[in-house]
């Protein structure tokens, strides 16, 4: 009933805009002009008001940091603490009360953005403070440890994209520590965690929250190829199969749909074959030959990574 | 239980990935370490910016095996910081500090024996009896992922004692400016001395 009654006025309303532009001579152009600049003034006034409140945010934020460092030498432990955890905690809190109301919403992530940087600030203060030894890099993977269980458990119950995405990136931060204290050397530490971090990433990617899968693509491909170019630089013939293992990423990429892989692994390529022809082909008659097959391999490659990216939907 | 595993194989191989070589990582650590025979002398080291015992104002010299304090007033006016002299002890896994003579504004040379060491035999030889070497251990292998997660610059520049696999961190030394002087080889009289 109420249905119809919303199809006849909307009818109605047809009936006299119709009836209203014959009679004025209005074209749908002039129509479809009026709607676009009032949408494109109402998205102006938005973002004028976003960027505002931004700033406002930003004033506030640089407020506090400023005063805090001002009073800083005259405050004792616990106030030091207070003030840095506290923040952090009141923010954190803040942003769990405003998902509660439609209204607020879009506030929770900048305010999980800035407890993400007040707690761990207060955690380190608190450590400096009251616990004995100098070993920062334990000190953070505590942190990290204890801020990735706060954000992930805090993910769970809310799925909020904000939160499992600080929660992974300080499960990273300490997870990282750890595999280095295990004696964990640079180059694998980087392929185990960039490989781990692109499993990761591709399991966000299938979620609602695939917002954030591409940072993570890019992140973990980075540390993968960037780690195993280290253990295989200058070492022949092994270094050649960095070739193959581009191109298997390019066809992953095409796979999984992520271009920002794509985008990675055929800069790894370009750079490798920079790499080799250098390393190997740079005598000094065999140079400018090496250039121009460079150059060739190079456009080859750009219009086989156009095609894959025209395959990702 | 199952069709979570199932759904979710990805997700948890990412996830117990890192951890399952932490694990790895750490048990042949423990093996290794379990089955290299640790350190048996302590080393002798100093943390003066430029030290160089040629040209340095403050230096630190061996003479009939025990270690002498040698300081001379700068010709060139240049002020250099006086060092800090320490005593690392793999058994213990501990540093000392051991305390160094007092300059006054008068003196233009001073050459004394340091009184810690009079019952100590001392060795400069870069390898210790038991084949141990005192290095700086940089781990230039930095790239975005390890930087980010990797635990910052402290575990890329240590300072060890290395013998084949087994490295020995000095764990307070600093991680720049630390330089070699000795290994304490024997009590006098008495081999081994630590």
């Amino acid at each position: 009933m109420e249905n119809s009654n919303i199809i006849e006025s909307k009818e109605t309303a047809l009936a006299q805009i119709t009836q209203l532009a014959q009679e004025f001579d209005v074209s749908l152009d002039e129509i479809g002009a009026r709607f676009t600049q009032k949408n494109n003034q109402d998205k102006s006034d938005k973002w004028l008001s976003r960027l505002l409140g931004y700033l406002g945010g930003a004033f506030v934020f640089g407020g506090l940091a400023l005063l805090i460092s001002m009073l800083w030498d005259d405050l004792s432990s616990v106030a030091r603490v207070i003030i840095t955890y506290g923040p952090g905690l009141v923010t954190f809190i803040l942003s769990i009360i405003v998902l509660k109301d439609p209204r607020y919403d879009k506030a929770s992530t900048p305010l999980f953005l800035m407890s993400a940087i007040l707690l761990p600030t207060g955690m380190f203060v608190f450590l400096h403070e009251y616990a004995k030894g100098d070993d920062g890099q334990l000190a953070a993977m505590i942190v990290f440890g204890i801020l990735a269980c706060h954000f992930l458990g805090a993910f769970f119950p809310l799925k909020r994209t904000s939160l499992l995405f600080f929660g992974y990136l300080f499960w990273n931060g300490s997870i990282g520590i750890l595999m280095e204290r295990a004696g964990v050397s640079g180059e694998i530490l980087g392929i185990i965690l960039g490989v781990s971090i692109m499993m990761v990433a591709w399991s966000i990617d299938q979620t609602k929250h695939r917002a954030i899968a591409p940072f993570w693509y890019f992140l973990g491909s980075i540390g993968l190829l960037w780690s195993i170019f280290d253990l295989i630089e200058g070492i022949s013939p092994i270094d050649i199969l960095y070739l193959p293992l581009t191109i298997f990423l390019m066809l992953v990429s095409t796979r999984i749909h992520s271009r920002t892989l794509l985008f990675i692994s055929t800069l790894a390529l370009l750079g490798f074959l920079g790499y080799y022809t250098g390393e190997y082909f740079a005598d000094t008659t065999g140079w400018p030959i090496a250039l121009i097959i460079m150059g060739f391999m190079l456009i080859s490659v750009s219009a086989y990574a156009v095609q894959l990216g025209k395959k990702i939907k | 239980m199952k069709k979570f595993l199932r759904e979710n194989i990805v997700l948890i191989a990412g996830v117990t990935l890192p951890l399952l070589l932490t694990v790895i990582f750490f048990i042949a650590t423990q093996f290794d370490k379990a089955s290299n025979e640790y350190p048996l002398h302590s080393v002798i080291y100093t943390d003066q910016p430029n030290y160089n015992a040629n040209r340095s104002s403050y230096q630190f010299v061996v003479k009939k095996d025990q270690l002498h304090f040698v300081y001379t007033a700068s010709d060139t006016g240049q002020n250099w910081k006086k060092p800090r002299l320490y005593v690392f002890n793999p058994q213990a896994n501990t540093s000392q500090e051991i305390e160094l003579p007092i300059i006054n504004e008068s003196d233009t040379k001073i050459d004394i024996p340091l009184p810690y060491f009079a019952s100590k035999t001392i060795s400069t030889l870069l390898t210790s009896p038991d084949g141990y070497t005192f290095k700086s251990n940089y781990r230039h292998n930095v790239n975005i992922l390890t930087s980010l997660f990797g635990g910052g610059s402290k575990s890329r520049n240590r300072v060890i004692l290395s013998k084949g696999s087994s490295n020995i961190i000095i764990p307070d030394a600093a991680r720049y400016n630390t330089h070699f002087i000795g290994w304490i080889v024997g009590e006098q009289g008495v081999a081994n001395g630590k």
